[in-house]
């Protein structure tokens, strides 16, 4: 069993959900335009991952084995769906500019993925942790993201302008191949700085 | 039949049963809140056609600073409600196709403001929801919001965008004692035109839904209300 610090640290740069699995990636493009969609996506796929894996694992030993991705997809789904009406109730405008993605969660490769590959083989405490780190690396990407992409396309910082007036806004910045090309760089750097290569 | 096969009918029930209480519970429990958001997400709509320069405490506003003043939660939005009640009268309408429809009207010191009516058609994904607000002449257009569409970011969605809205104000629905023909342009409108307003490059079909809702749902408006109540046109 892999050592408890590294449960959480490893999927934020040397097994990054979204820069080296390459899961995720839909959502990194949709809700990166401006930070706080970023931020609150961030949040909401923490929670989801966190408890997933948490259930998923409690129930590892009862879980037939002929519905698990079904019992997977319905824990998945239903914490999901509670985000999204919490967000609903305690963050409306938030979640109206995140519009269908905070329902998309439920078929974001890394909850199902993370819930398959680790909770359903270790326990509790470790699943979570396993949650939490993947949610943190997932973070990290989105918010380097949102923070570009909304400093360089509207000269803002959480919506705080902070390049001058004059600054007129790169609108490349603000559709989501934007967001593809920076993380694309972004995977890019960081393959340069770890020197791990995908073998061709 | 075998017994894991039992076992796992068991367990799928279990699941369901237990999934489906929490999502009832959460839904119960946060079931207000929900809706008294999206009660003052409609307000706000409503306030943003019949008084886009709003003024709460005299000072006028542009529509973008009413978006900032009321969205970005400058105000409390307990407020709004409040403000609606006090100034906003609603009335049922029932139009000459049949349909149930309402009328909001603004008042101040039971001086009529502005009214403001509900239009929907499609654009080219999906429904576009939006008021309509009417200067006092009832041919004037004071503000128009467009919201809840499906509509293309960037293309069909700037719809949604102050700038699109504001082209909008002080155009005309009536004049010389009928309703106009009102357009979208493709490109920019010649703003010596009083019923063109600019469109939304590359979002024609987008345009074309918004300006065919309009000018029926005002023909029906115009109809069932605006005739009777409209003051004589001076010419």
């Amino acid at each position: 069993m892999p050592a408890i610090t590294s449960i959480v640290t490893d999927p934020l740069s040397d097994n990054n959900p979204i820069t080296v699995q390459m899961l995720g990636i839909c959502s990194a493009l949709a809700v990166t335009a401006q930070l706080n969609t970023a931020l609150t996506m961030s949040i909401a796929v923490i929670a989801v991952l966190v408890c997933s894996n948490t259930i998923i694992s409690l129930l590892r030993k009862k879980i037939p084995g002929k519905i698990r991705m079904i019992v997977q997809m319905v824990v998945i789904a239903s914490l999901v769906i509670i985000v999204d009406q919490v967000l609903k109730a305690y963050a409306f405008e938030v979640s109206k500019s995140m519009s269908v993605f905070v329902g998309l969660i439920i078929t974001n490769c890394i909850v199902m993925g993370r819930a398959e590959a680790f909770a359903m083989s270790n326990p509790p405490k470790e699943a979570a942790l396993d949650g939490l780190g993947n949610g943190l690396g997932y973070s990290a990407v989105l918010i380097i993201v949102g923070f570009l992409r909304e400093l360089l396309g509207a000269g803002s910082v959480f919506g705080v302008q902070v390049l001058p007036e004059s600054y007129p806004g790169n609108g490349l910045m603000v559709i989501a191949p934007g967001a593809f090309v920076i993380i694309g760089l972004l995977i890019w750097m960081q393959r340069t700085i770890t020197k791990k290569y995908e073998e061709a | 039949m075998q017994k894991d096969e039992i076992q796992t009918i068991k367990f799928a029930a279990i699941i369901c049963l237990v999934c489906s209480m929490a999502l009832a519970g959460v839904q119960g429990t946060l079931r207000s809140r929900q809706e008294r958001n999206k009660q003052i997400d409609k307000q706000i709509n409503v306030l943003k056609a019949l008084t886009p320069t709003f003024d709460p405490e005299g000072t006028a506003l542009s529509s973008e600073e009413v978006d900032l003043y009321f969205v970005q939660g400058k105000v409390p939005k307990e407020w709004i409600p409040e403000y609606f009640e006090n100034y906003v009268n609603s009335e049922d309408v029932t139009l000459p196709d049949g349909t149930d429809s309402v009328l909001y009207q603004l008042k101040k010191d039971d001086q009529l403001v502005s009214v403001a009516f509900p239009a929907q058609g499609k654009g080219l994904w999906s429904t576009v929801h939006s008021y309509v607000g009417l200067e006092t002449d009832l041919s004037t257009i004071r503000g128009v919001t467009f919201f809840d569409h499906g509509e293309t970011p960037g293309l069909g969605g700037e719809c949604s965008k102050p700038w699109f809205q504001r082209n909008f104000q002080g155009k005309k629905l009536y004049t010389n004692g009928e309703p106009v023909k009102f357009e979208v342009a493709k490109g920019e409108a010649d703003p010596e035109t009083p019923y063109k307003v600019d469109g939304m490059s590359g979002a024609t079909i987008t345009g074309n839904g918004i300006e065919k809702f309009i000018n029926e749902t005002f023909r029906l408006y115009n109809k069932a209300v605006f005739t009777s109540q409209r003051p004589v046109e001076e010419t």
